[in-house]
C-alpha cells in the first residue's frame, strides 16, 4: 500500500514538474507559430511580392508618364520625391522584409523533405527581388543582409547585386530540375499551380532582363538574352500572374475599385498618343477603348505631365475620366474597367515583354528578321492579352503602325510597343528601358521630360535615375552607410544608375 | 548593498557640539538585472488576410543572444539636524546606469524585420536632491514651519543601441513630427553634411525633443525653396529640445496662530522645454493668434537653396509670399518653431486654511473629540513664461516609459483651479 502510495506521489510529482517546465518556457509562443510548412509562407509571400511592385508603380508610372494626377505640379512627376516619407521604398521593404528572410522559411522547410520544386520557386522569387529592388534603387545591402547580430549595413555595389540575381535565378532552374524533388509546390502555389516547367521559364525571365538590361555595356550579350528569352514564356499562359480573390481591401488588386487607389490618377497624354493615331500616322490602336475611357465628348484624352488636367471641372465636357473610367469625384463602377478590378491579376512578367526583349537584342545583333518576328509575337501577345477581337488584331497588325518589313523595323518601333504592352503592370520595366536610353524621344517618339521650374527643385535640372532607399529603413537607421554612396544627398535620385552606364 | 553611519553619535561628539543635534552620512550601492520580454527569443509568424492566406513573419526580429539587461547605481546621502532640530538638511546625491538594455530598436529592413530585439545602449543619470526643513518661530501661541526641497538631475546617453542615433518612445508621437527621443552624442558622425548648429540642446540627452528643424546652409542660415519661397524641412528627426529642467523646487509653508492654521505649497520650476502641438494645430488651421496678419506679405529671412546655398555668395530670399493665398504657408513651418524654450513657472499647488475648534467648545458636547473646518484651494494661480494653457503637461498617462511625453503638450487639459470647503471630526 505504502509502495503504491509512493508511486502516485512521485507521478503526480513528475507531471507537475512538466507541467512547470511547459508553463515557464518564455521562448515558444503559445499563440503564434515560429516555423511553418512552405505551402503556408509562398500565399502570402506572392502577395509581397506585387505589394512591393505596385505600390512604387505608382510613382514609377509618373516618372515614365503612364498616368499622372488630375491636379498639377505632382512630385513624382517632376521627377521628384517626398522627403521624410516611405513612398517609393515599398520594393525595399517586400525584398527585404516581408518576402525577405521567409524565403529561408521555405527553403528550410523543403530542403529536408526534398521538395525541390519549393526551394527552386523561393530561390526564383529572391532572384526576381533583387533585379526588381536594384532596378529601382541601384546600389543595395547584399553581402551583409539578413546576417543575424548586425545593425549598421554597408552597400554594394549594383554589379554584384545583378551577378546575385543572376546566380539565384540559375540554382533555382538546377533546383526546379533536380530529378529527387518530391512535388509539393501544387499546394501553396497560386500562380503556376506547381507546374515547375512554367517556374523555369519565370527564372529564365529574370535572366532574361538582368542580362539584357545592361545594353548599354560592350560587355552585352544579345545571343545570351535571345538564349534566355527562348526558354522563358511561349505563350501569356505562361505570365507571372498573382491572383487577386477580390473580396475585401486586403485580398483585392491595389487598382481595383474596393482599394480605390487611383481617385484622382489619369491617364498620360503619351500613352493616348501612342494609340489614338497621334504617334503611328493616324491608326488608332483597338486597344484603346479597352485600356481607357473617353471624355464625356466622346474624345480620348491624358495628362500632360505636371500640368495636371485643365478640364477637372463638374460638367466639363472635356474631363479626363479616371482609369476605371467614371469621372473624379463620383463612385467608381464596382466591377471596375480592364486590370482594374477587385479579382484582376497582377503581371509581374509577360509573354510580350520577352518578345519585345528578344526584339530588341535582335536589332542589336542586326538580325532583322528575328527582330520582326519577335516584335510582332509582342504586339499580337499584347492585343490578345488586352482582349482585341480576331479581326480588330488582323487589321491592326496589318496596318501601318506596325512595321512589316526587316529593313523598316527601328529601336522606336520596338521600344512604343513594348510601352503600350507593359502599360498599368509594367512601370518598373520600363521605367528601365526609359533609363537604358536616357528618356530620349528618339526612341520615344513625342516624350517630353519636364523642364526648368516644372523639373523638382533638388534635382540640378537633372530626370530621375533611382529611387530612393525606404526613409524608415535607411535614412533614419542606416544614414552612415548610405553617406558612403552619396545617398543623403539631395540629388542621389538623379545619379547614375549601374545598368545604363557604358 | 547599504550603510549608514550616525556620527552625532560619536562619544568624541555626542553632546559636545551644541548646533548639532543629529548627524548622519549614508551610502548605497544596488545592481538589478532585468531579462527579455517573452517569447522573444525567436522570430514569430502571424496569419496574412491577402490572398490565399498563410503566415510570414511579423514586424519584430529575434535574438538567441540576449543577455540580461543591468542597472547598477549608487547613493550617497547625510542627514543633519541643528539647533535642536529647528533646523534641518537632507542631501542625496544619486548616480544610476543602464547597461546592455534590452530594447525594441527600429533598424535598416537589411536585419530581415523591422524592429530588432537587442542589447545595447548605455545610460547614465545623475543627480541631487536637497529637502531643508526649518520652524523658525515655534511659541505656544505661534508658530511658523517650513519644507523647501530642490530636485535637479541630468540623463546622459553614453551610446545607444545598435550605434543608432536616436531611439524613440512612439507612445508620445502625439501630433506633427514630434517625438521623446534620446540622442546619442557626435549626431555629427551621422548627418556629416547637415549644419547641426541649431540642434545641440537635446544632444545626448534621454529627455531630449526629437523632430523636424529648418534645413541649414554652413553658415546656419535657413534654406529656402526656389520654387515654393518657403523653407526647406529637415525631415530628420534631430534634437530640437530637452525637457529636463534646470531644477525643480517645492516650497511649503505652515503658519499657525492659536486654533488658525495656514499652509501652501509653492512649485517652482526652472527651465525645459515644451513642445506646443496645440499652437502647431491652431496655426495650421487659421486659428492661432499668430495667423492674424495673414494678409501681410512675407519674405522667409534666409537664402534659396539653388545650388549655390554654401558658396560664399549664397542668393538671399526674395520670394514675397501672402500667407492668406498660399494653403501651404501654415503647414510650412517645422515642429521646431513650436518648442518653446527655457519653461519656467511658478504655481500655487494647493493653500490650506483652517480653523480648529477649541476644546472647550467640544467638550460642552461630549460628542466629538476633535473638530476643525477648512478651505483649501488647488492651482489658484501659475506664473509662467509659457504660451499655451499650462506646461505642466504629460501627453500621456504616467504609465508611458522613461520620462514618459512630459512637455508634450496635445489636447491634454490644464490643471483645474479647484477650492474646496471641509470639515473634519473625531470621536
Amino acid at each position: 500500500m505504502k509502495k503504491i502510495f509512493n508511486i502516485v506521489i512521485s507521478m503526480a510529482l513528475m507531471m507537475s514538474l512538466t507541467n512547470c517546465q511547459q508553463f515557464l518556457d518564455i521562448n515558444t509562443d503559445p499563440s503564434n507559430p515560429q516555423v511553418a510548412d512552405a505551402t503556408a509562407i509562398l500565399p502570402p509571400v506572392l502577395s509581397q511580392m506585387v505589394r512591393g511592385h505596385v505600390f512604387d508603380s505608382r510613382y514609377t508610372g509618373r516618372y515614365v508618364q503612364y498616368w499622372g494626377l488630375n491636379s498639377a505640379s505632382d512630385t513624382w512627376e517632376r521627377h521628384g520625391y517626398l522627403s521624410g516619407s516611405d513612398a517609393g521604398g515599398e520594393m525595399w521593404r517586400s525584398h527585404y522584409w516581408s518576402i525577405g528572410k521567409n524565403v529561408d522559411l521555405i527553403i528550410e522547410d523543403a530542403t529536408p523533405k526534398k521538395q525541390f520544386d519549393y526551394v527552386g520557386a523561393a530561390k526564383a522569387i529572391r532572384a526576381w527581388g533583387w533585379q526588381t529592388a536594384t532596378d529601382t534603387y541601384g546600389e543595395m545591402i547584399l553581402k551583409q543582409a539578413w546576417e543575424p547580430n548586425r545593425y549598421v549595413f554597408d552597400y554594394d555595389s549594383q554589379e554584384e547585386v545583378y551577378k546575385e540575381a543572376a546566380r539565384l535565378a540559375t540554382e533555382a532552374i538546377q533546383d526546379l530540375g533536380n530529378p529527387e524533388t518530391i512535388p509539393a509546390l501544387k499546394r501553396g502555389d497560386a500562380v503556376y499551380n506547381g507546374d515547375i516547367t512554367k517556374w523555369t521559364k519565370f527564372a529564365y525571365a529574370v535572366l532574361a532582363r538582368n542580362a539584357h538590361n545592361l545594353t548599354n555595356k560592350a560587355t552585352y550579350n544579345a545571343d545570351k538574352v535571345i538564349e534566355y528569352v527562348d526558354k522563358s514564356f511561349t505563350s501569356n499562359a505562361d505570365n507571372f500572374a498573382v491572383p487577386h480573390a477580390g473580396t475585401n481591401t486586403a485580398d483585392g488588386n491595389f487598382y481595383g475599385p474596393l482599394r480605390g487607389n487611383l481617385t484622382t490618377t489619369v491617364p498620360g497624354a503619351f500613352i493616348i498618343g501612342l494609340l489614338d493615331g497621334t504617334t503611328f500616322g493616324g491608326v488608332i490602336d483597338p486597344r484603346l477603348p479597352i485600356m481607357f475611357a473617353a471624355c464625356p465628348d466622346g474624345v480620348y484624352r491624358g495628362v500632360i505631365s505636371t500640368f495636371g488636367d485643365p478640364n477637372n471641372v463638374a460638367n466639363n465636357t472635356k474631363r479626363i475620366p479616371l482609369l476605371w473610367g467614371n469621372l473624379p469625384g463620383t463612385t467608381a463602377p464596382a466591377a471596375g474597367r480592364w486590370i482594374y478590378t477587385d479579382k484582376a491579376a497582377y503581371q509581374l512578367a509577360t509573354y510580350s515583354e520577352m518578345q519585345f526583349i528578344k526584339a530588341e537584342a535582335a536589332l542589336r545583333k542586326k538580325d532583322g528578321a528575328t527582330a520582326l518576328a519577335a516584335y510582332k509575337k509582342g504586339i499580337e501577345a499584347s492585343l490578345d492579352f488586352v482582349g482585341v477581337s480576331t479581326t480588330d488584331k488582323t487589321k491592326y497588325l496589318a496596318s501601318k503602325a506596325v512595321k512589316q518589313t526587316s529593313t523598316e523595323l527601328t529601336l522606336s518601333d520596338i521600344m512604343l510597343q513594348k510601352y503600350i504592352s507593359l502599360y498599368g503592370m509594367g512601370a518598373m520595366e520600363t521605367w528601365v528601358d526609359m533609363r537604358r536610353h536616357n528618356y530620349s524621344s528618339d526612341v520615344y517618339t513625342g516624350f517630353a521630360l519636364p523642364t526648368g521650374t516644372r523639373l523638382f527643385p533638388d534635382n540640378n535640372g537633372k530626370p530621375v535615375l533611382r529611387m530612393r532607399p525606404r526613409y524608415n529603413s535607411e535614412y533614419v537607421w542606416n544614414r552612415q552607410s548610405l553617406d558612403k554612396i552619396g545617398g543623403n544627398s539631395p540629388d542621389y535620385h538623379t545619379y547614375e544608375i549601374w545598368f545604363m552606364k557604358p | 548593498m547599504s550603510g549608514s553611519f550616525v556620527f552625532s553619535d560619536l562619544p568624541e561628539l555626542k553632546n559636545k557640539l551644541n548646533f548639532l543635534s543629529f548627524g548622519k552620512i549614508r551610502a548605497s550601492y544596488a545592481q538589478t538585472g532585468k531579462d527579455a520580454p517573452a517569447y522573444r527569443v525567436r522570430a514569430r509568424l502571424v496569419p496574412q488576410t491577402t490572398t490565399g492566406g498563410g503566415f510570414i513573419y511579423d514586424f519584430y526580429g529575434d535574438n538567441p543572444n540576449l543577455k540580461p539587461e543591468r542597472t547598477s547605481g549608487f547613493e550617497l546621502g547625510t542627514e543633519l539636524k541643528f539647533i535642536k532640530n529647528r533646523l534641518g538638511v537632507e542631501f542625496a546625491y544619486y548616480s544610476n546606469e543602464r547597461s546592455n538594455q534590452i530594447v525594441t530598436q527600429r533598424l535598416s529592413y537589411g536585419t530581415g524585420f523591422i524592429f530588432g530585439l537587442l542589447n545595447g545602449g548605455t545610460f547614465s543619470n545623475k543627480g541631487i536632491e536637497l529637502t531643508l526643513t526649518a520652524s523658525p518661530v515655534k511659541t505656544a501661541n505661534f508658530s511658523w514651519d517650513m519644507i523647501v526641497n530642490v530636485t535637479r538631475f541630468k540623463t546622459q546617453v553614453k551610446n545607444l543601441p545598435a550605434e543608432v542615433a536616436e531611439f524613440y518612445n512612439s507612445d508620445t508621437w502625439l501630433y506633427g513630427n514630434a517625438r521623446a527621443s534620446a540622442f546619442s552624442s557626435g549626431l555629427e558622425n551621422f548627418y556629416s553634411n547637415i549644419n547641426l548648429s541649431n540642434n545641440q540642446s537635446g544632444a545626448a540627452s534621454a529627455t531630449a525633443i526629437g523632430g523636424y528643424s529648418y534645413l541649414r546652409n554652413n553658415k546656419g542660415d535657413i534654406l529656402i525653396s526656389p520654387s515654393t519661397g518657403l523653407p526647406v524641412i529637415n525631415t530628420n528627426f534631430l534634437p530640437i529640445g530637452d525637457r529636463n529642467p534646470s531644477f525643480t523646487m517645492g516650497v511649503t509653508n505652515q503658519f499657525r496662530y492659536k486654533n488658525i492654521s495656514l499652509s501652501f505649497l509653492l512649485d517652482i520650476r526652472k527651465g525645459g522645454d515644451v513642445y506646443n502641438g496645440n499652437e502647431r494645430y491652431l496655426f495650421a488651421r487659421g486659428l492661432s493668434t499668430r495667423t492674424l496678419n495673414r494678409e501681410q506679405p512675407v519674405i522667409f529671412k534666409g537664402v534659396l537653396r539653388d545650388g549655390l546655398e554654401n558658396s560664399d555668395n549664397p542668393t538671399p530670399n526674395n520670394i514675397q509670399i501672402t500667407p492668406q493665398l498660399r494653403s501651404d504657408f501654415y503647414t510650412a513651418l517645422p515642429e521646431s518653431e513650436f518648442v518653446e524654450k527655457d519653461i519656467n513657472w511658478l504655481r500655487m499647488r494647493d493653500i490650506t486654511l483652517g480653523y480648529r475648534f477649541p476644546k472647550e467648545f467640544l467638550n460642552r458636547s461630549k460628542i466629538f473629540a476633535n473638530a476643525s473646518v477648512f478651505v483649501t484651494g488647488t492651482d489658484l494661480f501659475l506664473l509662467t513664461n509659457y504660451s499655451g494653457a499650462d506646461p505642466s503637461v504629460n501627453g500621456n498617462s504616467a504609465s508611458t516609459l522613461g520620462v514618459g511625453s512630459a512637455g508634450f503638450d496635445f489636447g491634454t487639459l490644464a490643471m483645474p483651479r479647484a477650492v474646496s470647503f471641509g470639515l473634519r471630526v473625531g470621536l
